[in-house]
């Protein structure tokens, strides 16, 4: 168990989704380094707001977000402990990233309640509420599957249960070889191991594929809308809102900043992103837009090409820009239907923000895209797709990885055997313990050993 | 010394003898009350000192201080490195010894050691004050007063002997069993549960035809297991024998399983899975046709041959008739015939990591009574008792071993925390650091802390030191000086970190210096530890990260009834093993994560009430 009260650990403090701010939480007994990490070369004075931006801890150059943050010195903070709380713009990619940047640095992701339960440790808060925190750190433990013990397994954890049995396998053959056979006659299939880990990284990927779509599912789609300045970007974006979020004019480049609002359609969550005009501008602002505008089509999942004329024109440009869009949907719009007609006969949805006409067309051929490409791989068991799981199946990934460049190198099997012991160990974390016993029993069952 | 302030070693086996060593270097004084002197440090069952895992163990006491490793490569007739292909932290050392030669060599050192006292006798009860020993009494009716008690009496706590539907009373086959202390034992509120262990025929050289059998010689050039052995090291090479069981063989046995003691349930006890008996593979694995034997010679021109690989309880003219089905064995003979032999043991979760009891201060367990089997695990148990007795009678810092820098630390935590329902032995599976606990590495895991609780003599502090002076600079050097090979010239000691250079892939002047000045076990040492280096880092941040849960203690008076929120399993277990720290709680089998998490809310929960 990784409760260990010398880790730094850190959580994302509001909920998963787009919002127009985010909080993150850091915590640990020191974070003096830390925070010269993120804000260096200047004094920092406890509960002081401070703006900055937040760049990669290795190159030290690219800007993810600009952020606040608060420094609070325990024993004075709510569980006395160091705290820092930063907030960034709220974007899942903006908060994944710069959680990413401290975990590549040795902090790890928070348990649930492990905030609460070091402010218990720490004397911060009393017996009650302790109790209360105990129930729920036990409530969540048993939600990570601690497999064997749940009644209800879940799909993920029992899937995982498998791969962590055939690695077990694996295991269990290197061991016997390791321990048990005295004569250099080696029983060991090289190929057969290879082929055995091969099997899982495809599993793992698979998982981490159908688990990015399930976080989706839940966090929704993204809808970026796009095209020439007053092609009628904010109107379509209000429209499709229902409110007036986006400040709709017909000045040239306005919208300067990115606007994102979230919606249910049917019940399936949509966000939409209103972005800033396709133009060569000298505005430095804008500039900036037009650059985050990029990086979040590439994010994006479905791409409304907007014009007011020919829709196409706009896509062409979009790939200049960007590229191949293969992966992404893509809706042309033809806006403005109600005052302009359409050129040429390419295939577009017309719609007119201004009294409604098309928007229903639009919306069913939204929930008609996403129900194909992915309501099919069904909601299964959402709940056990969080971030720790997921952040857990790219490190078996990674150790697979490992693993197969050693045998390809021909590095010794008792080194082989410890990344294989890695990879156990990380399934493990998943769902639940593994002893030692259980590769001995393993080889006992398997194996005539003994001389 | 004062008389009361004695410490009384039970026993004169693998753990009892370094347990007398132990406190004797520490410099005091101890009784050692054995049956048969004669028969202290005997190898009761296989010739060979080492082996997978064990082969670490030696090193580890001989790290320690203690005689294994001596007297191992003082007897060797053979001696072989194992698993050489499948990388450096798994390789092990054995040694094929003398048997004569090796008891010999132990008993001189006993017998010639000022502060041990050897007493013949047998040990019926033993009485306390306050809880803690205060004398022993022998069955001639004599009392010795005592302050620690170390009990290693190997398989002779109401031993009993099967050899088909053959039963008899007996410590060792031709040796009394000791009885009644068990009883006094679970008077006192100790567990005691029964395993089985056994042994193969011993046959008749001059009846085995060498010539059919396949020659198995050692090593050319042998490694010694201690750093101490006086070097040149040049111990003999006699050759053993393989030979292979036959289908004909496992007919036999077939027929006759019935007959086998282990089979027909007269047996109670638990037996070694990893050591089966023949009748017990040719049961379970009956698709293979045949079974190696290996023939080992008990010592130097011996006419007792050891036949490794055929433990058996089957009765003595089955086994008879089975090994003569043999190629080679067609006319063998028995010298005597293979048994199984059933003992008391008390589960070992009964004990503190310094091996004295939990139920009773100054009483202490090593050898085969905590489960284990095997020389080199009873003679690493019977030094950290020896060591750790000395530290209660005096209230001094004790020896615990963890199990992130030694086998020993492995061997000792499964034992206090896991449930052993069969023979312990060590497998290096078991230790999850493998890749820095590597034979090789042993003095410099533990030198220090044998230096630090007086484990070595003069003579072997400065042979350490030397040794330690000499792997720096070689160390230092390699980062210095550069070769070249494949026509690249590189840095040493980057060359040597790829897996197929070593100091023998190099040529010309600069080996020679290298090899003039360092010895052979310097330059593997220092080749291995660059090979290793950056798996250890890994290891080394997994140990990081379980440390605190090591350090963090749990008051023996923890009631965990008393804890709401524990389930029923974890409280049952928690309250049967009763843990020392909570590290040793999480190996626990069947206490929960979510427990873990529970108790240690609980546990902090106390202590800032406390200190409120």
């Amino acid at each position: 168990m990784d409760y260990n009260n010398n880790d730094i650990i850190i959580a994302r403090s509001t909920p998963i989704g787009s919002s127009a701010l985010a909080l993150i939480r850091v915590s640990g007994e020191d974070l003096s380094e830390l925070l010269n990490r993120i804000y260096p070369l200047k004094e920092i004075n406890p509960n002081y707001v401070y703006r900055f931006p937040f760049k990669s801890f290795d190159t030290k150059e690219e800007t993810i977000d600009t952020c606040m943050f608060v420094f609070f010195k325990g024993p004075k903070s709510f569980n006395g402990e160091d705290i820092i709380e930063l907030t960034c713009h709220g974007s899942d990619y903006i908060v994944e990233q710069i959680i990413n940047q401290f975990l590549s640095i040795g902090v790890r992701i928070a348990w649930p309640g492990e905030f609460s339960y070091r402010a218990f440790i720490n004397n911060k808060i009393d017996l009650l509420q302790a109790e209360s925190i105990n129930a729920k750190i036990q409530a969540n433990s048993e939600l990570y599957g601690v497999a064997l013990q749940n009644i209800e397994e879940g799909y993920l954890s029992k899937a995982i249960k498998g791969l962590r049995n055939s690695a077990i396998n694996v295991m269990t053959i290197i061991e016997h070889e390791l321990d048990f056979n005295e004569e250099e006659i080696t029983h060991l299939s090289i190929n057969k191991i290879k082929e055995t880990f091969d099997k899982i990284n495809s599993d793992l990927v698979g998982f981490l594929s159908s688990s990015k779509k399930m976080k989706k599912i839940n966090d929704g789609y993204k809808v970026v809308i796009v095209g020439y300045p007053n092609v009628g970007k904010s109107s379509l974006f209000n429209r499709l809102i229902g409110a007036d979020k986006a400040i709709v004019t017909s000045i040239e480049g306005t919208t300067r900043d990115l606007i994102e609002a979230n919606v249910r359609i049917k019940g399936i969550p949509f966000t939409f992103v209103d972005t800033a005009g396709y133009r060569s501008t000298k505005d430095k602002i804008e500039i900036l837009g037009i650059k985050k505008s990029v990086q979040i089509i590439k994010d994006a999942d479905i791409v409304l090409a907007l014009d007011d004329k020919n829709p196409r024109k706009t896509l062409r440009v979009l790939e200049e820009k960007i590229g191949l869009l293969s992966n992404k949907q893509i809706i042309l719009v033809q806006t403005k239907s109600d005052v302009l007609e359409a050129e040429g006969k390419t295939k577009h949805i017309r719609v007119s923000s201004l009294n409604g006409y098309g928007i229903n067309n639009l919306l069913t051929h939204l929930l008609t895209i996403v129900s194909e490409k992915n309501l099919k791989n069904s909601f299964t068991n959402q709940s056990l797709c969080t971030e720790r799981q997921i952040y857990l199946v790219e490190r078996a990934i990674s150790c697979i990885t490992e693993i197969s460049d050693s045998l390809n190198s021909g590095v010794t099997m008792d080194i082989v055997s410890m990344s294989t012991r890695e990879l156990v160990e990380i399934l493990n974390e998943m769902i639940g313990k593994v002893y030692t016993e259980d590769v001995l029993n393993n080889i006992f069952k398997g194996f005539c050993v003994g001389k | 010394m004062l008389e009361n302030n004695k410490i009384v070693v039970v026993g004169g086996g693998h753990a009892g003898i370094e347990s007398a060593l132990a406190i004797s270097k520490r410099g005091y004084d101890c009784t050692v009350i054995t049956q048969n002197k004669h028969a202290i440090g005997r190898l009761s069952c296989n010739p060979a000192i080492g082996g997978l895992a064990k082969g670490h163990l030696v090193k580890e006491i001989d790290a320690l201080g203690g005689i294994m490793g001596l007297a191992a490569d003082y007897a060797t007739i053979q001696n072989k490195i194992l698993n050489k292909s499948k990388g450096r932290a798994v390789w092990s050392p054995r040694s094929q010894v003398d048997k004569l030669v090796y008891t010999e060599y132990v008993q001189k050192a006993i017998f010639t050691n000022q502060n041990i006292k050897i007493v013949e006798n047998e040990v019926v009860d033993f009485e306390t004050k306050k809880n803690a020993i205060s004398s022993v009494k022998l069955k001639t009716g004599e009392l010795i007063n005592c302050k620690a008690l170390i009990i290693t009496c190997g398989t002779f706590m109401s031993g009993l002997i099967h050899i088909g539907n053959k039963q008899f009373k007996g410590g060792r086959m031709g040796e009394k069993r000791s009885y009644g202390l068990t009883d006094i034992l679970k008077k006192r509120g100790l567990h005691v549960k029964r395993l089985k262990t056994g042994t193969p025929p011993r046959v008749l050289s001059n009846s085995v035809n060498w010539s059919k059998l396949e020659l198995a010689p050692g090593e050319e050039k042998p490694k010694a297991f201690s750093l101490f052995t006086p070097k040149p090291y040049r111990p003999k090479n006699i050759p053993c024998y393989l030979a292979y069981t036959t289908k004909k063989t496992h007919q036999i046995i077939k027929m006759n399983l019935h007959r086998s003691a282990m089979f027909s349930g007269k047996i109670t006890g638990v037996g070694p899975r990893y050591c089966p008996s023949v009748e017990d593979k040719i049961d379970r694995f009956s698709d293979k046709n045949q079974h190696q034997l290996f023939l080992e010679p008990e010592w130097e021109g011996s006419n007792q041959i050891y036949v490794n690989g055929f433990p058996t309880s089957l009765p003595e003219e089955v086994q008879l008739e089975a090994l003569k089905q043999v190629k080679g064995l067609e006319n063998v003979q028995l010298i005597r015939p293979g048994y199984a032999i059933e003992y008391d043991y008390f589960p070992s979760h009964q004990l503190k990591a310094t091996l004295e009891t939990k139920a009773i201060s100054g009483l202490f367990f090593a050898g085969q009574i905590n489960g284990t089997s095997g020389y080199e695990e009873a003679a690493a148990q019977g030094l950290v008792a020896g060591v750790n007795a000395v530290s209660y009678v005096f209230n001094i810092k004790p020896l615990i071993l963890s199990r992130s820098e030694s086998y020993i630390g492995v061997m000792i935590d499964d034992l206090i925390t896991k449930n052993i329902n069969e023979p312990y032995r060590m497998f290096t599976s078991r230790a999850e650091n493998r890749l820095s606990l590597r034979s090789e590495t042993a003095y410099f895991r533990l030198s220090k802390l044998a230096i630090e609780f007086g484990l070595y003599d003069q003579n072997q502090e400065k042979i350490f030191k030397a040794f330690l002076k000499k792997y720096k600079e070689l160390t230092a050097l390699v980062t210095k000086v550069s070769y070249i090979y494949n026509e690249n010239k590189l840095k040493l000691s980057e060359l040597l970190k790829r897996p197929a250079f070593t100091f023998n892939s190099m040529s010309g002047k600069l080996i020679k210096m290298i090899k003039s000045s360092y010895s052979d076990e310097v330059m593997f040492c220092v080749e291995t530890a660059i090979k290793y280096k950056g798996y250890e880092a890994r290891e080394q941040q997994r140990i990081l990260k379980i440390k605190n849960m090591e350090n963090h203690l749990i008051p023996s008076s923890t009631n965990y009834n008393n804890i709401l929120s524990l389930s029923n399993e974890s409280r049952e277990k928690l309250s049967l093993v009763r843990p020392e720290t909570l590290g040793q709680a999480s190996r626990i089998d069947g206490v929960r994560s979510s427990d873990l998490a529970v108790l240690s809310v609980h546990l902090s929960n106390k202590v800032s009430r406390e200190t409120n």
